[in-house]
């Protein structure tokens, strides 16, 4: 998709919390409210709405509307969970440009703890509940320690230059505020954290916490000048690869071409990525997909790069889940509230200098060993 | 017995056969579609590859080999806690299809990649709710 009248005028984000002192429809309230302000809108102001959630079953986007007292006159829910919410995105342009709604809050949150996320990730759909939990698989952690054992086995990449992901997400999320894991790690803490499923140790994990995040789509020209942010090229993709349980590519392969041609701009013209960053591993396959490199040749792009937010190829400049804590569904739009706050140029003590373009990737809806969904959006400040 | 509290697959339409099978004789079953003659795992109700729903099952020797596998120190639920390290593995059967399994028995914290698997046998395979494998001899 390319849009050049309607996009993102407003971003914001409910606090994280560890454990949730909330619910979920709380942390919902917070983060739209912010958003709103951002936007210079009120809830009055809202005729739509979409939520991105793993926790929120069995309400939904109605149900919200309903508990916030909002009467919208179009919805919509994520069904494909760390891609859901650059999906929720495109539909709320789509919502706008069909004259189905003027203004669409796009939510995305949980409130969970570590107990809870330990039980829900063994029923997250009946593939998983059905062949996987019944083995031990230990949530997700194993089949992504899977992944990267056959990325490290095959093409040779190694702990010490995926831990570099994480030590540059570490650092620029000590850059912000409401990081829950706000202070820096070295490579060598990386190296030495406990093994959680071998290859995967402790700082190749997400922290289960409980937070939303928000964004407001509408006509641009509702937003004010240096606050509007175009949606210039997208893809997506369910169920790709099919056959091969632990695959080393995903589908962002498939549609990163199409995307930076309707861009019209490719992976080195973009000044930031923000990508899905379940684990590491995961980041660097978006990256090979998205054409940074070559397929299989990401640890020595990650071992000359600098991926701070002041560095030659910035990534997950807020931090990322690896930062903040893993919200949930929250995880799935925390790049693209990242991605408008640096193109905004509100991003404080982690702005990446001149930021004008920028691409959000998304990944999720782990079923029979992998995540089948892969989204991105191609993101441009007028 | 299956182990009284390993979580346990929900039985349908679509699996019953699996299950019976390797709960009644310690054998793996896979299904195949009649019209295309794909290996279908996990179980459906049409075939992934041509969505035809006449489907059926055969035999299978139960043999693979390790494509990748992961060794799971911590963050497993109960009961699994208890056991660890547990072994997990993408095992490509010697017939084509890829299943994700339980690698379990002596030696299995030593596997690597590549290496051949096969069926748990006997009472060492009945706690497990679904095919369970272990190192085989090489070759």
């Amino acid at each position: 998709m390319h849009c050049s009248d309607i996009g993102i005028i407003g971003y914001g984000s409910s606090l994280y919390e560890k454990v949730p002192g909330l619910t979920e429809a709380g942390y919902l309230a917070r983060a739209g409210a912010a958003a709103l302000a951002s936007a210079g809108l009120d809830w009055a102001d809202v005729d739509g709405l979409t939520v991105s959630s793993t926790t929120l079953h069995p309400d939904n986007a109605v149900t919200l509307a309903e508990h916030f007292g909002l009467m919208p006159r179009w919805t919509g829910i994520s069904t494909s969970g760390g891609a859901g919410s650059n999906v929720n995105v495109l539909d709320a342009i789509q919502a706008v440009q069909s004259g189905r709604a003027q203004a669409v809050l796009c939510l995305a949150g949980s409130a969970q703890d570590a107990a809870y996320f330990r039980s829900r990730v063994n029923s997250f759909n009946r593939a998983v509940g059905d062949y996987l939990a019944p083995h031990g698989i230990g949530g997700m952690n194993s089949l992504f320690g899977m992944v990267q054992r056959r990325h490290m086995e095959e093409f040779g990449t190694t702990r010490a230059q995926l831990g570099r992901l994480s030590v540059a997400q570490r650092y620029n999320g000590a850059r912000n505020p409401r990081a829950l894991l706000n202070w820096e790690i070295s490579l060598q803490d990386y190296l030495d954290a406990p093994v959680i499923a071998d290859p995967l140790c402790l700082y190749d994990c997400v922290m289960p916490c409980s937070g939303a995040e928000a964004v407001v789509v509408s006509a641009l020209d509702r937003g004010a000048e240096g606050r509007r942010v175009r949606v210039v090229g997208s893809g997506e993709r369910h169920n790709y690869p099919t056959g091969d349980p632990t695959p080393l590519h995903g589908g962002w392969a498939s549609f990163r071409d199409a995307m930076y041609d309707e861009a019209g701009f490719g992976p080195g013209d973009a000044d930031f990525l923000q990508a899905y960053d379940d684990y590491p591993i995961m980041v660097a396959i978006q990256m090979e997909d998205l054409g940074f490199c070559e397929k299989g040749a990401i640890g020595a792009l990650l071992e000359r790069r600098d991926l701070t937010h002041v560095g030659d190829l910035p990534v997950n400049t807020g931090g990322g889940q690896l930062g903040c804590g893993q919200a949930g569904g929250a995880g799935g739009m925390i790049g693209i509230t990242e991605a408008i706050c640096q193109l905004f140029g509100e991003g404080g003590a982690r702005q990446v200098p001149q930021a004008r373009r920028g691409i959000v990737s998304g990944y999720g809806m782990v079923s029979y060993g992998h995540g089948l969904s892969a989204t991105a959006l191609a993101l441009e400040a007028t | 017995m299956t182990h009284p509290s390993y979580p346990t697959p929900t039985r349908t339409a679509d699996n019953a056969a699996l299950l019976d099978a390797w709960a009644n004789d310690g054998a793996l079953l896979i299904q195949t579609c009649t019209d295309c003659g794909a290996d279908i795992f996990y179980p459906r109700a049409a075939c992934p590859d041509c969505r035809s729903t006449a489907l059926d099952w055969r035999a299978d020797s139960g043999r693979g080999r390790v494509v990748t596998y992961t060794i799971v120190h911590r963050g497993l639920s109960d009961p699994f806690a208890a056991e660890a390290p547990v072994v997990i593995a993408n095992i490509r059967l010697d017939s084509g299809p890829s299943m994700i399994a339980r690698v379990a028995g002596a030696g299995a914290t030593g596997i690597a990649t590549g290496d051949p698997v096969c069926l748990l046998q006997g009472a060492a395979a009945a706690p497990y709710p679904l095919p369970t494998f272990c190192k085989d001899a090489p070759t």
